[in-house]
């Protein structure tokens, strides 16, 4: 007693010594009729001298008895202020630090007293909301409310746990804000505006055709109660591209419309399941039924949006506030497969300053940054503009040891310079990569790769490969293309028949477990297909061995003799003859699915036929310029108007099966007889005949014929043209008579029916992806001349893209 | 009341009703989705959407019915459908925002792909 300074300002209440007592004061204040201030009756905030509390514990009672009385039915904003100061005030002194008076009442006494608060430090504390949520009753703190109020909220309660598992995957796909969706951010427009349409280069390399607005589906997300970030199942894909360089300021670009959302720093509102909010929640406003103007943007919709954001805006983005990092982050774990380009950052534009360009880095420093970033990345592919080699792809493996799937695609005129060294660490770095799929690799020669869990490799563009040993016992499919990118100007001096053949005996040692091999290469001879095939292939399921010129029948022989049950023969562009083609059938009559033996121009329709007989399962068969020789006098294909003529390895997927459109092959002079083709098949589902100019009747007799090729068949006659294939869907029928078109159709009900020419492409193996494999016809000629076939004017045509 | 139906792109045609309900906490709207493919009715309070927000939402819907009845005939090419998504979302940054937020509520994709793919253009600087 006696503390006359005890007194309350604003009440003049005595007050007693008495123990801190938070409920009740604050229940106490309410129902005081001067229920704006903090003081009030006997048992009220006072100091004994034994028992000082710290500045937090103040602070607390403060903060819980002004959020209460000050809380919903302040009037006056003077004393809400003043109430705020306090609290920051209190906040700001240290716990223990003997700067509080003696008198708690002096100190509220000052504190609000004072009028000349500074304003601009009150408009930047939070505003704060009631303590207890509106709705239920209960302290906010902690707690989630479903957003309906009132009675109304049982049942919504129970309409959202009951939602149909639409909506609820929905949610909870919205919660983590990532689509089951490969999205393709619109960086595309951006490459189409730089690169001209070299946008199309991109797009076919992705194994599904995509839309600059894209969005595919590819994986469908689980479906699951609640978040959780490692276990999320989304895939994403990146595109960045030399543009984004433009807008990676990091410490400078942050736009304004990031901020537009967040002009009060409010939480989000009270969706189902948002975990997140620590920072918001305790501050909420509840103004339910109000709209959501001062609510800040919630999580669910902002992982949306983050979603579509390229990755370097996606860095930016995680600048902004907390709740903008948080769900950066989330972003960023749920990344699990990225399309990266890697391109040289421009200095187009011209309101930069030099400063912030100098900050802006390059993609070979921020893509290995990116890739740290994402913790779960699994699926990377890499389209290379400028240049790749070796430091950068070691750069990638460093920061993204887990890798298991590498893509790297050239486009434009990016230059690969990867050596072996480079592969070799790739290799040994990430230990759990399965697939490894690279292209132009023109400067590696040797490599020695060791990983014990890599299931595919396509290397293409390795013309100077050499030496080559895999160390990988769980090796299924192995592809390596000597065809792409080779031009006629090219040394073939460090590449020559021997050095393949040596090269496939090395392989051989390895290679039991493969299932799907394919090489290209115009090198393949007899000799390298001996020595290929001393392997003890187990399990051996497709063989593709094409372009090689020097492959007779005796290859063909020894395939039949030591491979069983292979399902895919392709020995296009070999010289093979009927006598291969009967070997072949009987070899492998009990399970040869396709065969593709396009522009062997050996081949005669005997052989189709036999072979046809002797296949029973065969769903699919190219024989595009195989008949006979192929004639081109009458072609009228537009010519490219480049150096090389190119020809181009044409094929086409169409789900299930193949079809491959034959490269051109030389043309031979003087008249050839015209041939006529009667097949009868009851499993074939497609067949080509693309470019068989001799072909002159048709009869095909197979009723499951799903798509026929017909393009180039100059002299096939509309007459002697006879289908008897009920379910035939596709017929492409480019350069044939017109009448052919018009019989067609009266014959069968055909529901698509594309005249144009299709897309040369070719699919590898698994029908995944799509390379473009040109080649040069001078090269070619000159390996037939070397081969001693006919052929003494080459003229080539190429089909139009 | 304002009856309508729109189809999503997840296919199934939706019936909503859209009739205003007076609650406790003021006006709300309430929509009743009877979504063929779910054979579900379902009751959904729309406590977050304003009506402003509700008309721009309704509008998108029936943008949508009508390209799809027209869409059989392929009668409107994709740039007008472009060009009409481009104006939809010029709008102040506050009604972008309640229509994110509707979008999400309803749980209409397309709608939100198309509000979020406004607001990530704006993020990026176009």
């Amino acid at each position: 007693m006696g503390k006359s300074g005890y007194k309350s300002n604003y009440c003049g209440l005595e007050h007693d010594g008495c123990v801190i007592d938070t409920p009740q004061i604050s229940k106490m204040h309410q129902r005081h009729p001067k229920a704006d201030h903090v003081l009030q009756t006997k048992r009220c905030l006072t100091y004994t001298d034994d028992v000082i509390p710290t500045c937090s514990s103040l602070g607390q009672v403060a903060e819980n008895a002004l959020s209460d009385s000050f809380g919903g039915a302040c009037e006056s904003p003077r004393k809400k202020n003043k109430a705020l100061e306090y609290h920051t005030r209190a906040h700001d002194q240290n716990p223990g630090v003997a700067t509080l008076s003696n008198t708690a009442a002096g100190v509220f006494a000052s504190v609000l007293q004072s009028t000349g608060s500074d304003i601009e430090y009150i408009r930047k504390a939070k505003i704060r909301g009631n303590y207890k949520c509106s709705k239920c009753g209960q302290p906010k703190k902690g707690h989630v409310c479903i957003d309906t109020p009132g009675k109304i909220s049982s049942e919504s309660r129970k309409d959202t746990i009951a939602e149909s598992p639409r909506s609820r995957a929905s949610e909870s796909v919205q919660d983590d804000g990532l689509l089951p969706e490969k999205m393709v951010l619109g960086d595309a427009e951006e490459l189409d505006k730089r690169y001209g349409g070299l946008t199309t280069a991109i797009v076919p390399h992705t194994p599904q055709p995509t839309s600059t607005s894209g969005l595919n589906a590819v994986e469908n997300s689980q479906m699951f109660i609640g978040l959780s970030y490692t276990t999320t199942k989304k895939q994403e894909i990146w595109r960045s591209n030399a543009s984004m360089a433009k807008e990676l300021t990091p410490f400078s670009g942050l736009s304004s419309p990031p901020n537009c959302f967040f002009n009060e720093y409010h939480g989000s509102t009270g969706e189902a399941f948002n975990p997140l909010d620590r920072h918001g929640n305790t501050f909420e406003e509840n103004n339910s039924g109000e709209g959501c103007q001062s609510i800040g943007i919630p999580d669910t919709c902002l992982l949306q949006i983050m979603a579509r954001l390229p990755p370097t805006a996606l860095l930016v983005a995680g600048h902004v506030c907390r709740q903008w990092q948080q769900c950066a982050e989330r972003t960023w774990a749920a990344v699990r497969e990225a399309h990266l380009i890697l391109s040289v950052p421009t200095l187009g534009s011209t309101n930069k300053n030099e400063e912030i360009y100098r900050l802006t880095p390059s993609p070979r420093t921020y893509i290995p940054f990116i890739l740290q970033k994402c913790s779960n990345l699994v699926h990377l592919m890499i389209s290379v503009l400028s240049q790749l080699d070796d430091t950068f792809l070691k750069s990638i493996a460093s920061s993204r040891p887990e890798l298991s799937s590498l893509e790297i695609n050239m486009i434009g005129n990016g230059i690969n310079t990867m050596t072996g060294e480079g592969l070799e660490f790739l290799a040994s770095t990430c230990k759990l990569l399965s697939c490894l799929k690279i292209e132009g690799c023109q400067v590696l020669s040797r490599c020695h790769i060791v990983n014990s869990e890599i299931k595919t490799m396509w290397l293409s563009g390795c013309q100077k490969l050499t030496n080559m040993v895999l160390e990988s016992p769980l090796l299924m499919e192995l592809s390596l293309d000597f065809v792409t990118g080779m031009n006629a100007n090219l040394d073939h001096s460090t590449n020559c028949p021997d050095s393949l053949s040596d090269l496939t005996g090395q392989l051989a040692k390895k290679l039991q477990n493969v299932q799907k091999l394919h090489l290209a290469s115009p090198l393949l001879d007899d000799r390298a297909v001996f020595n290929l095939l001393s392997a003890r292939f187990r399990c051996l399921r497709m063989l593709s061995l094409i372009y090689g010129v020097g492959i007779t029948d005796e290859s063909a022989i020894v395939i039949a003799s030591n491979c069983s049950d292979l399902e895919l023969l392709d020995l296009s562009g070999s010289s093979i003859t009927d006598k291969a083609l009967v070997s072949i059938s009987t070899a492998f009559s009990k399970s040869l699915r396709r065969l593709l033996v396009a522009v062997c121009p050996k081949i005669s329709e005997v052989g189709l036929q036999e072979a046809v007989a002797h296949l029973p399962l065969l769903e699919l068969l190219d024989c595009g310029r195989a008949l006979g020789d192929g004639q081109m006098d009458n072609m009228s294909l537009p010519q490219k108007g480049q150096n090389h003529r190119v020809a181009r390895l044409v094929t086409v997927d169409n789900g299930q099966g193949k079809i491959r459109k034959t490269k051109s092959c030389p043309i031979q002079t003087g008249k050839k007889p015209f041939r006529a083709l009667v097949l009868q098949h009851s499993r074939l589902e497609k067949i080509s005949f693309w470019g068989c100019s001799n072909l002159q009747s048709l009869v095909l007799d197979c009723p499951n014929l799903i798509d026929l090729n017909l393009n180039d068949c100059q002299n096939l006659r509309s007459d002697d043209l006879v289908l008897r294939c009920p379910y035939l869907r596709q017929i492409h029928a480019l350069n044939c008579e017109q009448s052919i078109v018009q019989r067609a159709r009266n014959q069968i009900k055909i529901s698509i029916f594309s005249k144009d020419s299709q897309v040369p492409m070719l699919w590898h193996l698994d029908g995944s992806k799509r390379v473009h494999a040109p080649i040069s016809s001078t090269f070619l000629d000159a390996k037939r001349k070397q081969k001693g076939t006919e052929g003494s004017s080459a003229a080539v045509c190429c089909p139009e893209n | 009341m304002i009856v309508g139906r729109w189809s999503d792109q997840g296919g199934g045609a939706i019936f909503f009703l859209v009739r205003r309900r007076r609650s406790s906490d003021g006006h709300m709207f309430e929509v009743d989705e009877y979504d063929r493919g779910y054979r579900q009715r379902q009751c959904r309070p729309l406590p977050n959407v304003i009506s402003k927000i509700l008309a721009k939402v309704i509008e998108y819907c029936k943008y949508l019915v009508d390209l799809h009845t027209s869409g059989d005939e392929k009668a409107i090419p994709e740039e007008d459908v472009k060009a009409w998504d481009a104006d939809f979302v010029k709008v102040n940054q506050a009604t972008l925002f309640d229509l994110i937020l509707a979008a999400n509520h309803l749980n209409i994709k397309s709608l939100l792909d198309l509000t979020c793919q406004a607001v990530v253009d704006m993020i990026k600087g176009l």
